[in-house]
């Protein structure tokens, strides 16, 4: 969805072709996003197929020498999302904190030595982020800056919220956890209640792999 | 430690850095340092002031001396006072000079109702008198229808230069041509005429000048010739006092008859203020600083209490003990420097402005004019001084004892058990107040005169330092610290502070 | 070992006695060597403000050695232990670092007068300093007319003048905003790359990111190490980041 968006928002700018679309795009994320090729076709051809663009003429040519243009209906889809502000809900499933919560819920492992063993990966990527935002000239690879500055916070916010569930577990107790976590699951089994929900799973590897578009909840 | 930093240059720049913190916070805290300033700014300005009254009216010695004999060299007149001396002055050698002096009594009529008098039969141009008996306006009256009077009778009299005083019945007594004064006694009020002018005026005396002529010589004809016989009646030569002996002295009791006495101008030994004196204002002195030094005691501790963190942060970057110390020490010497300075200035001035009515009041003539006691007043000054590095002392000892996590976190020490300096400052506050008291009692006039003695200095100067060892132990601290912080921060807060403006 | 400008043995701090006594270090032992900036995390009350007042010598262990330069603070009097904060340790706090009615150049100086450097020359150095940290034209402002980050800047200035060796920092990013923060990080990163030792006490990982290694703290304890990092390798080759 994002690419998609995005793609229709250089194409304000005038017609482009494939190609050329790619180098733009690629250019804005500041090298931070490399893109296939085939995925800029396919998703172009979607778009078509949505009424979103067109092609600038009709020859018969190959459809990846085509440049393509806004149509109106593309035009009022990019307007409505530059405008809305981006919507986070519902909230990407974390595999941390799946994790955290399975262990504190089972006891499988000890929770402070999961915490403990996370941040310092965590900080020491931090470390490693931070190598990349010193070496980055804000005149020059600005973009990139930006990108690498969202990654150092995400990490930070993650460290931030292990030291709060530390701190929140040091008040509450594992066992206490643990054993509230057990009553819900018996809660539930002796009243099923209404069939599960149905959550729209994002397909979540975790907040640093490739998210191709499909995956996504929304 | 460098090499910079010790040795006489590194104890002035550490010394420099603790003025200027202090100056610095001086500024900020306007109301506390003003209010330290003015307490030791009364007390010097009321003892420079007292000092410098004091020695303005002081006659010197020499002054005393001319004011009393004017030119003369001997003065003859009756033993006692009021009777009339039934002496003349035989043979004098060449160029000695004897004028004679006659006194009586007048009333007067004025515009407000009879004014009495006394008469003075005096030649007022004869130079001899100069000093003692001043023609101020006119000129002197000759013959038997002119009179002089004093300023102070003539404005009682209501009358001025060419007005004609008359007695209770309306028969004129003479016509005013000059106006005399008495230097050493400007509210007698005196008539004047020529010798013999006035009626009912007796012989009062005799001035005699020596002249060309050797002065014993004089003194030797002036003196009852040996005899060993007591001189009776109006004989010449009765009881001379020895040469030497003071004016004040008994003289050799004579039997019966009217006696004269002859007063020799070098004999006269003039009265002095004196060490007694000094000794009083010493004690005085201390009294008024201490009661300074106790005052300012709080304000420096509310001081210390407010640059706590400042402080704090000074020793976390390398301030020794001893620099803490000495940043309180230097808020009382620049306080104290200033106070005393703006106070000795303000106390001098203020004599300076009355110096025009002293005359007056004190109905003197002061012919050396505004005198300024340049050590009594220093002395006051460097008391000043001493009172704020005394009342800084306690809470500067307080700053050096800091730990640097209290006083970050603007935490006052645990101080010293109480109960030992409230003992101490008691002890020596009582022992201050003995040798204060000591020192009074012992410098209280003595018949009349206060003799200089250089132990009542010593005693005087010891009170001084007991008391202000009492401040700097800290009785303030047990005793009076509370109530005089509470009025302190009731004083500083009225002034606005400039906020640490940290974002 | 030998090279350490810091090293904490064993160190534990106990405050107050009897039942009422709180540990608040309990044997941590630490060693930073020249041109190291190591960041010490851990929660309120883990005991991370106790350390760097022990290392710089404003309080003293219960037990344990605590050696600066190679020298036991603990063999110092109250007069060297001054020398030794005003010409081998410095200190940034997380506030109030300035004295209020100094200029900026005059605070910086302080360290330098309290050693008997005379006035023109600590002057000099002072401007110096601060020019280090990028606050040339700010000499003679006074405190409240400087911003956090240029007070923080102004006060590291302070803390390396003169023959500083250890540089000690309490949470100095504590009232900054994130823009502020990173240049005083960055300072103190020039600082450690110029041989100064450094150890920076924060609770924000992305500050303790710029360290050589990160030292976390809980119950007076030191609990586990990251990094030095493996070196930045390029972070993203092959992947694709997420929007």
């Amino acid at each position: 969805m994002a690419i998609r968006n995005a793609l229709l928002a250089l194409l304000a700018e005038g017609p482009k072709h494939g190609y050329q679309l790619k180098i733009e795009f690629e250019a804005a994320m500041g090298g931070s996003w490399p893109l296939n090729i085939g995925q800029v076709y396919t998703t172009l051809q979607r778009c078509a197929r949505d009424g979103l663009i067109e092609p600038t003429d009709a020859t018969g040519e190959d459809v990846r020498q085509r440049p393509y243009r806004l149509t109106e209906a593309g035009r009022e889809v990019l307007h409505s999302w530059l405008a809305a502000p981006v919507d986070r809900d519902p909230p990407q499933r974390d595999e941390l904190a799946v994790k955290l919560l399975v262990v504190l819920a089972t006891s499988a492992a000890d929770p402070a030595v999961v915490i403990q063993a996370q941040r310092t990966a965590t900080l020491e990527r931090l470390q490693q982020l931070n190598h990349f935002a010193r070496d980055t000239d804000p005149a020059e690879d600005f973009a990139w800056l930006l990108v690498v500055d969202h990654l150092i916070l995400q990490a930070d916010a993650e460290v931030r919220w292990l030291d709060l569930c530390e701190q929140r577990l040091a008040r509450a107790g594992p066992e206490a956890v643990a054993a509230a976590a057990r009553r819900a699951a018996a809660d539930v089994a002796a009243d099923p209640g209404d069939g599960g929900e149905e959550d729209t799973v994002a397909a979540a590897d975790g907040p640093d792999r490739p998210q191709p578009d499909a995956g996504w909840s929304r | 430690m460098s090499a910079a930093a010790s040795g006489l240059a590194g104890r002035w720049v550490r010394w420099r850095v603790a003025l200027r913190l202090a100056a610095r916070d001086a500024r900020r805290h306007r109301g506390r340092t003003g209010l330290v300033v003015t307490l030791i700014a009364i007390p010097v300005a009321l003892l420079a002031g007292g000092a410098t009254l004091w020695a303005t009216q002081d006659v010197s010695p020499a002054e005393e001396t001319v004011q009393r004999f004017g030119a003369a060299d001997f003065e003859v007149r009756a033993r006692d006072g009021d009777v009339a001396l039934d002496w003349v002055p035989g043979e004098l050698p060449d160029g000695a000079q004897a004028t004679p002096l006659d006194r009586g009594e007048l009333l007067l009529a004025g515009e407000l109702g009879l004014v009495g008098a006394e008469s003075i039969g005096v030649d007022l141009g004869a130079s001899v008198h100069q000093g003692r008996l001043d023609l101020v306006a006119g000129s002197a009256p000759e013959g038997e229808d002119e009179v002089a009077l004093t300023p102070a009778l003539a404005h009682d009299l209501d009358v001025d230069l060419g007005d004609v005083i008359a007695d209770p019945d309306g028969e004129p007594v003479g016509e005013v041509v000059g106006l005399a004064e008495w230097p050493s006694a400007l509210p007698r009020r005196t008539v004047f005429a020529a010798p013999d002018a006035l009626p009912e005026t007796t012989r009062a005396g005799w001035v005699v000048t020596a002249g060309e002529a050797d002065h014993e010589a004089v003194a030797a004809a002036l003196d009852p010739t040996a005899g060993g016989e007591a001189p009776r009646g109006d004989q010449p030569g009765a009881d001379t006092p020895e040469a030497g002996a003071p004016d004040t002295g008994e003289a050799a009791a004579g039997d019966g008859g009217a006696a004269w006495r002859v007063t020799a101008r070098a004999d006269v030994v003039p009265v002095t203020g004196g060490g007694g004196l000094a000794a009083a204002f010493t004690v005085v002195a201390a009294l008024a600083l201490a009661e300074a030094a106790l005052v300012a005691a709080a304000a420096f501790a509310v001081g210390v209490r407010r640059q706590l963190r400042d402080l704090g942060l000074l020793a976390a970057v390398g301030g020794r003990p001893g620099d803490l110390r000495r940043v309180v020490l230097a808020g009382g010497l620049a306080a104290g420097s200033v106070g005393a300075l703006l106070g000795a200035a303000g106390g001098i001035a203020v004599v300076a402005l009355l110096e025009p009515w002293l005359e007056s009041w004190l109905g003197q003539r002061l012919p050396d004019g505004l005198t300024v006691p340049v050590g009594l007043v220093a002395l006051a000054a460097v008391g000043g001084v001493v009172a704020a590095l005394a009342a800084a002392a306690a809470p500067a000892r307080t700053a050096a004892r800091l730990t640097i996590t209290e006083a970050l976190a603007a935490r006052l020490p645990p101080g010293a058990p109480p109960r030992r300096t409230a003992t101490a400052g008691c002890a020596l506050a009582v022992l201050g107040a003995l040798l204060g008291g000591g020192a009074a009692w012992l410098a209280r006039p003595a018949g009349g005169t206060l003799d200089q003695d250089p132990a009542l200095v010593v005693i005087a100067v010891g009170a001084v330092l007991v008391v202000q060892a009492a401040v700097a132990v800290g009785l303030y601290n047990t005793l009076l610290a509370p109530a005089w912080q509470v009025m302190v921060r009731a004083i500083c807060e009225r002034f606005p502070l400039r906020t640490a403006g940290l974002e | 070992m030998s090279g350490a400008v810091l090293e904490l043995d064993a160190v534990r701090r106990v405050f107050g006695t009897g039942r009422g006594a709180t540990t608040a270090l309990d044997g941590v032992s630490l060693s930073v060597a020249a041109g190291e900036l190591v960041a010490v995390m851990g929660p309120s009350g883990s005991g991370k403000s106790t350390l760097l007042t022990l290392a710089g010598g404003l309080d003293e262990p219960t037990s344990g050695r605590v050696r600066v330069g190679g020298a036991d603070l603990a063999a110092l009097d109250a007069e060297a232990l001054a020398g030794l904060r005003c010409r081998t340790v410095g200190y940034v706090f997380q506030d109030f670092n300035l004295l209020p009615t100094l200029t900026a150049a005059e605070n910086v100086a302080v360290p330098l007068e309290l050693d008997g450097v005379g006035a023109r020359a600590g002057r000099r150095q002072a401007h110096e300093a601060l020019a280090g940290v990028g606050l040339a034209g700010l000499a003679d402002r006074f405190p409240d007319a400087l911003s956090g980050g240029e007070q923080q800047r102004t006060a590291i200035a302070r803390a390396c003048v003169g023959p500083r060796r250890l540089l000690l920092a309490d949470e100095p990013t504590g009232a900054l905003d994130s823009l502020a923060g990173e240049q005083v990080l960055a300072v103190l990163r020039d600082k450690a790359d110029a041989g100064l030792a450094v150890v920076l006490v924060t609770h924000e990982a992305r500050y303790a990111a710029w360290a050589d290694r990160v030292v976390f703290l809980r119950d007076g304890r030191a609990q586990d190490q990251a990094g030095p990092p493996a070196g930045p390798e390029t972070l993203l080759a092959g992947s694709d980041v997420t929007p």
